[in-house]
Parts: C-alpha cells; sequence; structure tokens
C-alpha cells in the first residue's frame, strides 16, 4: 500500500503537468517548430513517467514513455509535428487524465481492456512512425551527409523505445499492476537528473513564488477581516471620544493596515479568468475537428480577475455558449469560401471589466441568428401571435432564444443538443446576478454579451436612507441619480407617480411608500434603477455614499419578501438591508396595474417600439390626445383666475405669466363652457410656457401612436383613432401653437444659402406629420417616405437630400436596413443620416452608430432634433468648404 | 450566563451516560415558566440594536449583527401567541439546523437537569399559550415549567 500523502503529492504534481501539457501542446499545434514548447512538453512527460514507474503504475509508465518517445524525436527535429502526432499525443494525454483521475479516486490503476487496447495502438503507431523516419533517413542520407551525425542518436532512442515495449506487451501489463515493481530510488533520481535539462532560471523562480493553499483558509481570513474591520470601527469611535493625540496616531495607523489587510484578503480569492479561457483552445480544436470546421480562437483580457466562486459557476453556462458559436455560428470552410469569408472562422473570446462588472464577450464571424427563423418558430410554438410577432423588436425576437425548449437548428446536432441549454445558461448567469444579452447581424456573426459582477460576497452599492434606516442599493441596477423638486417635477396619473426623464415617461416609487413607513420628510432624490428589462425611477430620502458591501444572507423568515436579497453590516457595526431591485418592482407590480388593465383592455400590446404614454382630454364633447411626453404639467386652476391683458388671455401661474389657448379658436369644435375650474396642460420649450385649457382629463393610456389619416386631418390635427368607442383627435400641438403665435418658435436659426431638402423615413402617419411639421417650422422642406426601401427608392430617382433622418422599426426595410444600404452604396455614403426613434437604449444607439448613423436622437424631443440637425448640417459645410 | 450554558452542555453528555434526561434553560415571559433544550442555547446577552424589516410577520422584530452573522430577532411571546403582554429584555439566541435566531425573553432563570420520563404531555389547554408551541410540561413544586417545541418555534 502506498503511503497516502506521498500518492497526493504525486497527483497533485500531475494534474499540473496535465494541464501545462495540455495548453502547450495547443501551443505547438499553431507553432510547430517551438523547440522550448517541445522541450517543455518532453520534461514534464518523462517526470510523469519516472513518478509513475516509482508507484508502479504500469499503463500509466506505459503510456507517457511512448508519448515521451515521440516527444523526444519531435525536439531533436526527427519528425515534423504533424496532425496525426499531435492528435496521438492529446489521446494520450485524456487517457493519463482518465487514469490519474481513477487513481485518485480508487488508489489503483483501472483494469480497463480500452486502455491495453491504446497500448497496442501506441505501440502500433510507433512502429509505423519508426518506419516514416527510416523511410525519410534513406532519402535524406543520400542526399545530405549531415543528417548522418543524428542517426546514431536515433537508434540509441529507438532502441529504448523497442524495449520498452518488450517490457509492457498487454498481457503483461494487467499481470504486473498487481506486483508493484519499484526501481530504487537512486535509479529514478538518476533519470531525472540525465534527463533534465537545466531549467531556466527564471521558470524556477516562478515556481517559488506561488504556494498552494485551502481555499476554506481564505474564507476564514476573509471572515475575519471582515470582524477586524467592524472592531477598528468602534476603536475608532473611541479614540475620537478621548482626543489623545498619541492614541489617535496609533488609531491611525491600525486603521490603514486593516484596510489594506482586508482589500489584500479580497485579492486573495480573484483568479484571472484565464484559468477559464484556457479550456476552450482544446474544446474549441475538438468541436471543430469533429464538426469539419476551422475556427481560429483569439482569448483577450484573460487577466482579468473575478472572485472565485464566479469563475467556477461561469465555466459551464460559457462552454455553452462557445460551443454553440462554433456549431450554429460558423459556416463550414466550403460555404465560407462561397460568401466570400476566409474558410477559417473567427472566435473571439474577451473579457473586460467595465462599471464595476466583468463583461465577457463572445464573438463569431458566422452566419448570424436568423430572426425571420425565430418568429417562424415562435408562431410555431404558439409562443406569439402571428399579428403580434411583427411588432416585436428584434431584442425581443432574440429572446425567444432563451425560451427553454427553443432551437432554430434544423439538424439537431450532438454539440448543441436539442436546445435545451440557452435558458439553462441564462437562469445560471441570472443566478450569479448577471446578464446575458445577443446581438447578431445576420450574414456577418452573432456577439454574446455576459455581465457578471466582479463577486458574489463583496458588491458596489449605494447607501440611502428612508425614514433614518439605511438602505443598500446596488450599483449595478442604478442608472442614474436625479435631484428634483417633488412639487414640480413628479407627474400624477391617478394614484401613480411618473417622471419624464429626457423625454421619457417613467414611473416612479417612493421608498417610504414601500416599506410602509410615514413619510418624515419629503424625499428629494430620485434613484433612476433598471431591472434589466425596465427603467423606474425610487425616491429616497437622503444618499450617502457609494461602497463595497459584504453581502450577508437573511434567514429564512424573509425569504417570501421579494424585497431584499440580503443585508449588510456597516461601519458603525449597524445593518443596512439590501434592496431587490428586480423584487421591488414585483412587489408594487400594482401600480403599473392601471396602466397595464387599459392596454389589456384595449388589445394594445405595449412591446412595440412605437408606444408612448398618450393623455386623453376633453374639450367639452371632443376627446383629444396628446403625448404625454410633450407636455410639462398638468394641473387645475379656477375660471376667476383667467384674466385677459392686452386682448389675450392669461394666468398668473408660479409667479409667472402664462398665455392661455383655447383649441375651438383653431380647431372646428365646441369650446369649454364656463366652469368654475379648468383642467390646464401646461406646454413648456425653451423659457416658454403656454397653457391649454381643457374640460377635464380623462385617462392616460400606453399606447402605439398608429392613427387614421382619411377623416379629420387639418392643420392642427394629425389623425384620429377609435379608443374605447369614442373617437379622440390627435392634436398637432406644434401647429396649434404655432397658429397661436407664428413667432413663437422662431429662433435666430443659421442663415442657410436655398432651402435645405430632408428625406424623412417614418411609417406611422403620426410622427410622419408631426416631424414634418416641427422642421417645416424649423425651415426645411421635407419629403416622407413610408419605409426604407421607398426612400431609397427617392435617392434613386434623384432627390437629394442635405440630411436624411430615419426611424428604426418600419416595415419592408426597417431602420438598420436602410442605414446599412446606404453606407454601402458610394453615391449616398456622405449623406449625413440621423437615427429618430422613440426607442431608447444604449444598445441600439451603439449600434446604429456601428452602422454609419451620424446622430441619435428620440422623436419628441423637437428642440435637441433641431440643434442636432443644424450640427450635422454644419459639420457637413464644414467638409465641404474643406474640401 | 453564557457561562451557565456552556457548563450546561459540558454536562449534558455526561449525565445522559448515567441516566436518561434532559438539561432544560429556563426562563420567563410574563408569569410563565418556560423551558428550552439547552443544547440549542448558543448564547444569551443583551444587545438589543435591532434593525427593523419592513413587511415581515408581526412576530419578526428585524435583524441583529451578532459577530458578523446576521441574525433574525423574533418577538417570542408574539411568536408563541401568548395572551399577556411582556417586557422583553434579552436576547435567548439558539440554533436549529442552519437557523439561528434571537428570541426575546424578559428574564433568564435556572438551568435545570430533568429526567425525561417526568416529562408529560401538556394539557388540553394552557391558558393563555397556544398549544401547538408545547411539546411537554413539567411539574416543579411551585409551578409548571412549559418545555417548548423548538420545530414549531423556528417554524416559518
Amino acid at each position: 500500500m502506498i503511503e497516502d500523502d506521498i500518492l497526493k503529492d504525486f497527483l497533485v504534481e500531475a494534474k499540473d503537468g496535465i494541464a501545462k501539457m495540455e495548453e502547450e501542446f495547443i501551443e505547438l499545434e499553431r507553432d510547430k517548430n517551438n523547440v522550448e514548447i517541445l522541450k517543455s512538453l518532453f520534461r514534464t512527460m518523462h517526470s510523469l513517467k519516472g513518478a509513475a514507474g516509482f508507484f508502479g503504475f504500469k499503463s500509466l509508465e506505459g503510456i507517457a514513455h511512448f508519448a515521451e518517445d515521440i516527444l523526444s524525436k519531435l525536439r531533436d527535429g526527427v519528425i515534423e509535428a504533424s496532425e496525426d502526432i499531435v492528435d496521438i499525443l492529446l489521446k494520450c494525454l485524456d487517457e493519463i487524465k482518465f487514469i490519474v483521475a481513477y487513481l485518485e479516486e480508487s488508489k489503483t490503476e483501472p483494469l480497463d481492456d480500452r486502455i491495453l487496447e491504446f497500448l497496442v495502438n501506441l505501440s502500433k503507431f510507433n512502429d509505423k512512425l519508426k518506419k516514416r523516419i527510416q523511410e525519410e533517413k534513406v532519402e535524406k542520407v543520400e542526399s545530405a551527409e549531415l543528417k548522418e551525425e543524428i542517426a546514431p542518436k536515433e537508434l540509441e532512442e529507438r532502441s529504448i523505445g523497442d524495449q520498452t515495449l518488450e517490457e509492457i506487451k498487454p498481457s503483461e501489463a494487467v499481470e504486473k499492476t498487481d506486483l508493484p515493481v519499484k526501481p530504487s530510488p537512486e535509479e529514478i533520481s538518476e533519470r531525472v537528473k540525465d534527463d533534465k535539462p537545466l531549467p531556466t532560471p527564471g521558470i524556477k523562480e516562478l515556481t517559488e513564488t506561488h504556494i498552494k493553499v485551502d481555499v476554506r483558509l481564505l474564507d476564514t481570513l476573509m471572515n475575519l477581516a471582515g470582524e477586524l474591520v467592524l472592531a477598528r470601527n468602534r476603536v475608532v469611535q473611541l479614540a475620537n471620544r478621548l482626543s489623545d493625540s498619541d492614541l489617535q496616531r496609533s488609531v491611525q495607523v491600525l486603521s490603514m493596515v486593516t484596510t489594506e489587510l482586508q482589500e489584500t484578503i479580497m485579492k486573495t480569492r480573484m483568479q484571472p479568468i484565464g484559468v477559464v479561457f484556457n479550456k476552450f483552445p482544446r474544446i474549441v480544436r475538438d468541436l471543430a475537428k469533429s464538426l469539419n470546421k476551422r475556427v481560429n480562437l483569439h482569448l483577450e483580457g484573460t487577466e482579468t480577475e473575478l472572485d472565485r466562486s464566479i469563475i467556477e459557476a461561469i465555466k459551464d453556462p460559457l462552454t455553452h455558449l462557445v460551443r454553440n458559436s462554433i456549431d450554429h455560428g460558423i459556416e463550414a470552410p466550403e460555404i465560407r469560401a462561397q460568401v466570400g469569408k476566409s474558410p477559417e472562422g473567427n472566435l473571439f473570446l474577451r473579457a473586460y471589466h467595465e462599471g464595476g462588472q466583468v463583461v465577457i464577450e463572445i464573438e463569431d464571424d458566422g452566419k448570424g441568428i436568423d430572426l425571420e427563423k425565430i418568429k417562424r418558430k415562435a408562431v410555431e410554438k404558439g409562443l406569439v401571435s402571428p399579428e403580434e410577432i411583427d411588432r416585436l423588436s428584434e431584442k425581443e425576437i432574440l429572446s425567444f432564444i432563451f425560451k427553454s425548449g427553443f432551437s432554430t437548428a434544423e439538424k439537431i446536432t450532438q454539440v448543441s443538443g436539442r436546445g435545451v441549454g440557452m435558458d439553462v445558461v441564462k437562469t445560471n448567469i441570472e443566478k450569479l446576478g448577471g446578464s446575458i444579452e445577443i446581438n447578431t447581424i445576420l450574414r456577418k456573426g452573432t456577439t454574446v454579451r455576459v455581465k457578471i459582477p466582479l463577486t458574489l460576497a463583496i458588491i458596489p452599492a449605494l447607501i440611502v436612507t428612508s425614514n433614518e434606516q439605511r438602505y443598500a442599493i446596488p450599483q449595478v441596477n442604478l442608472k442614474e441619480i436625479v435631484s428634483i423638486n417633488p412639487q414640480k417635477d413628479i407627474l400624477y396619473l391617478g394614484e401613480s407617480q411618473f417622471y419624464r426623464l429626457r423625454g421619457e415617461i417613467i414611473p416612479i416609487l417612493s421608498l417610504s411608500n414601500i416599506l410602509d413607513q410615514n413619510k418624515t420628510q419629503e424625499e428629494h432624490n430620485l434613484l433612476i434603477l433598471t431591472t434589466g428589462e425596465r427603467y423606474y425611477g425610487l425616491l429616497v430620502d437622503r444618499i450617502y455614499d457609494s461602497e463595497e458591501i459584504v453581502v450577508k444572507p437573511l434567514g429564512k423568515w424573509f425569504k417570501g419578501i421579494p424585497l431584499y436579497s440580503g443585508a449588510t453590516i456597516m461601519g458603525d457595526g449597524k445593518l443596512a438591508l439590501i434592496l431587490d431591485i428586480v423584487g421591488l418592482s414585483k412587489f408594487v407590480g400594482l401600480k403599473a396595474e392601471e396602466v397595464e388593465r387599459a392596454l389589456e383592455e384595449k388589445q394594445i400590446k405595449t412591446i412595440t417600439e412605437e408606444t408612448q404614454f398618450i393623455l386623453l382630454f376633453d374639450v367639452e364633447d371632443t376627446t383629444l390626445a396628446l403625448p404625454l411626453a410633450l407636455i410639462s404639467r398638468l394641473d387645475k386652476i379656477r375660471g376667476d383666475k383667467i384674466e385677459i391683458v392686452g386682448g389675450k388671455e392669461i394666468i398668473l401661474y408660479k409667479n409667472k405669466v402664462i398665455p392661455v389657448i383655447r383649441l375651438e379658436n383653431y380647431l372646428p369644435i365646441q369650446g369649454v363652457l364656463p366652469q368654475e375650474e379648468y383642467s390646464v396642460l401646461f406646454f413648456s420649450e425653451r423659457e416658454k410656457t403656454c397653457a391649454i385649457i381643457c374640460s377635464r382629463i380623462v385617462d392616460t393610456i400606453e399606447t402605439s401612436l398608429q392613427v387614421e389619416t382619411d377623416l379629420y386631418v387639418q392643420p392642427g390635427i394629425l389623425g384620429y383613432r377609435i379608443i374605447n368607442n369614442k373617437t379622440v383627435l390627435f392634436l398637432d400641438i406644434y401647429k396649434i401653437i404655432e397658429m397661436y403665435d407664428p413667432e413663437w418658435f422662431t429662433v435666430k436659426s443659421l442663415e442657410r444659402e436655398g432651402p435645405t431638402n430632408i428625406l424623412l423615413a417614418e411609417d406611422s402617419p403620426f410622427f410622419q406629420n408631426m416631424i414634418s411639421n416641427y422642421l417645416t417650422q424649423g425651415g426645411f422642406h421635407v419629403e416622407i417616405a413610408p419605409n426604407g426601401e421607398e426612400a431609397l427608392k427617392k435617392l434613386k430617382a434623384g432627390f437629394k437630400p442635405d440630411l436624411i433622418i430615419s426611424d428604426i422599426e418600419m416595415p419592408v426595410m426597417d431602420g438598420f436596413e436602410f442605414i446599412k444600404e446606404l453606407r454601402s452604396q458610394n453615391e449616398f455614403r456622405d449623406i449625413p443620416v440621423m437615427v429618430l426613434t422613440s426607442l431608447t437604449g444604449e444598445d441600439i444607439r451603439r449600434k446604429v452608430f456601428e452602422l454609419g448613423a451620424n446622430a441619435y436622437e428620440v422623436k419628441l424631443e423637437r428642440e435637441r432634433v433641431l440643434s442636432a440637425i443644424e450640427k450635422l448640417l454644419e459639420k457637413k459645410l464644414n467638409r465641404a468648404m474643406v474640401l | 450566563m453564557l457561562e451557565k450554558a456552556s457548563i450546561a452542555q459540558k454536562d449534558l453528555s455526561r449525565s445522559q451516560a448515567i441516566q436518561n434526561t434532559i438539561i432544560l434553560v429556563t426562563f420567563y415571559l410574563g408569569n410563565y415558566l418556560f423551558g428550552i433544550k439547552a443544547e440549542k442555547v448558543m448564547e444569551i446577552n443583551k444587545d438589543l440594536d435591532i434593525t427593523p424589516v419592513p413587511h415581515s410577520e408581526d412576530y419578526i422584530l428585524g435583524i441583529m449583527n451578532l459577530r458578523g452573522q446576521i441574525i433574525t430577532v423574533i418577538d417570542l411571546s408574539k411568536k408563541i401567541r401568548t395572551m399577556f403582554s411582556v417586557n422583553p429584555r434579552l436576547n435567548l439566541i439558539l440554533r436549529h439546523q442552519d437557523e439561528v435566531a434571537a428570541f426575546l425573553i424578559e428574564k433568564i432563570d435556572d438551568i435545570l437537569e430533568i429526567p425525561v420520563n417526568k416529562l408529560e404531555e401538556p394539557p388540553e389547554k394552557i391558558e393563555g399559550i397556544s398549544r401547538e408551541f408545547v411539546e411537554k410540561v413539567y411539574q416543579l413544586p411551585d409551578r409548571l415549567l412549559i418545555v417548548l417545541n423548538v420545530d414549531k418555534v423556528f417554524d416559518h
């Protein structure tokens, strides 16, 4: 019986050796003549053989011996590292791995026919190799005398090979495994001494600077460091009270050392992501081979560090994603050649830090994901109705991939399985507090972006208070902080509160309300939070610093409360609950219910791009509608507050004189009858504000802005729609205000020579009218096309715009496709393009800029759109002058 | 008091070897004397710095920091639905399976070693307490000792 300790040491060393060799073999394939690697491989294999011999592990020794033999030939340049040789060497490595794993479990070698068979194959292969060398040598001897010098050495080597071959004949090997044949220790040391070439000094130093430490020890150390920090904090407080300068100085030192100690211990748990990445060269190689594909793997950012628990947890999801890329993404070499790509596909594995998180990208230049195919499949599987599917955005369509049982591969391959997977990948990543997104361009490739926190135990968080209690909000969920005036900036719609953030309406919640606490003070701080799917605002009392907090779990009594994801101990030893931002939004789902109920009734999905919050209001018996984002404020005023000054109606509102507009003066509708109190909509632009009088506010709904234009259209009305069995007129507020005061929008604009032409690609008549109206007011000539294709036709027919404005979501040819077309054609390449959308999101913004757009604005932000246009035109002018 | 508990735990194994007994830590809530198995008791302390957790059950007082571990603080009298009002002053910290929680009690009393065969089934009705939390009772010379069912007390 072998002593356990020694065996353990052997196994640890063997595993290290295997891992090292695995990397080196892959490296070798790339650089076949790298003698350094060959030397190193030989050395490792040789030590393994020696140690296996010492323990009497015959099959292990046998395999290692053959491998060493082949390696020595490679090292000496007798043969070339051809693919079959590398293959067999890798197989050797696999068998060695298998045997070592078996040894670890049962302390004896496996008696497996497969291994014996493999040994036989190995010896045959070795014979073949020898023959090959002989033949080559015959040729070479004839041609060059130089080679002769090597021959004796080779012969010698071969004889060793032969001898060992005799020694472990398969049948014998089985018998011998039971009898530990121990070579004498001297023999071993001799052998080691003999063959081990002097290691380079650099390598030697490296091994000495690292030691192996039990992970549990590190965890304990980290907990202790946490305790120490708390104790330190108490001491600091006490010292401050005593105000003894000597004491304070030493406490300061204690404090610094403690912090440094804590940080250093945290670092010990960090590992470079290369630990995982380095497994991929082998996986990719094997996979590509079995699928007859050629793939170049590029690893970037392998030094990026992550907590070891996360490293463990992302291994499987990443492997799955890599497999998907090779199996479904990268095409076979023939096909790649046909479409003009290099026969070798490229797969990038990239890791980098971004905002306290680690981003891992898996990018391929394969065929991309066919959205049409996913759409068909989604409809087939009944996940969505055929009518709805066309309204879905690209992101939403791609999200079907993460539904369980969803696979678009026509052939089910062994490699990627049956589409069980992506859903599991997503859940696993989300469990880590991470997120996953897919970007794809058909025929160009796919990028999967996985974002994960640096560590599970320590997260950056913003500390806020509500009713003097502190709460931690994970920084990952925090988009921005806005200081607001609750009186002015909060829009009330029924019970719900909203805030207008750069044109986008987002629901807001109050932390003290959610936590059922009495409001002790006005909440002035609005945090804009994201759940990954939607934004919402959270009002809090006070904001403290952002801190790294240690996440501690809560007891089982709190599992049913979705509001918290744990708690943390603050510097003063007191506790703060960590808010679960996703859970919070679910918890108060009731608040959004009103909006959603309205939507259900009207059977309008919220998911299309063009949805907007619409305010419905009555002017006597006419119902009118306006996008809520255009209204700066809603209020009620008493009838007697309306004064007439200089022949115009005005109100005094918050110490300002605000002109009053009555819609009936500009539209053929019945006017507001005298009431005690009127509802007023305020419309502000730059410094100017006007008030529109109406009888009452009806509702707010989130809906698409599809309007009919066959009736009612006239200056001031963009179109109509039936909502709740009532005709609703959509107001063109810009036109109305212009009718009220033609000078209202006049700004000193740049002097332009001649008319400036703008081509507007936009499918919704509502926006067609609204945008072209405000562009015309701005002095532009506007040509409208209902989609990308029609716009291209106009261009080809000879329309030469100074600027193109395009929507994204359009039928026939969408904005992405349109920009791609524009940028690929010489004659249109230099026309500036502005993307105008109601869709906001960093990924979309990035995508349109990647495609070659020059600007990106939100439709309802008239002022910003106009100034962006000015800027684009100015730039164009400058460029023209330079040219 | 902490020492008492640890001595009790040491005694536990010795005494069980001799005779089949259990060791109970006893304490008061109102006029009622309760007992809980000593092996469940981690410590008793006076720290009442409790952080409330909004939206938790009414018998949950919040959480507290026990030397780096965050534990749940439970108002024991509310949990076992006593009908009388109490003035809790101490944390009786119990460990059960993997959970640790502090239960607020009024006054700690003795540590008793009791032969198992002297424990009796609780009567049909115990005035002022919900019977489901009572595992056994034991008649002391001057009063009834109510042995609490730890499973139930830890129940969510």
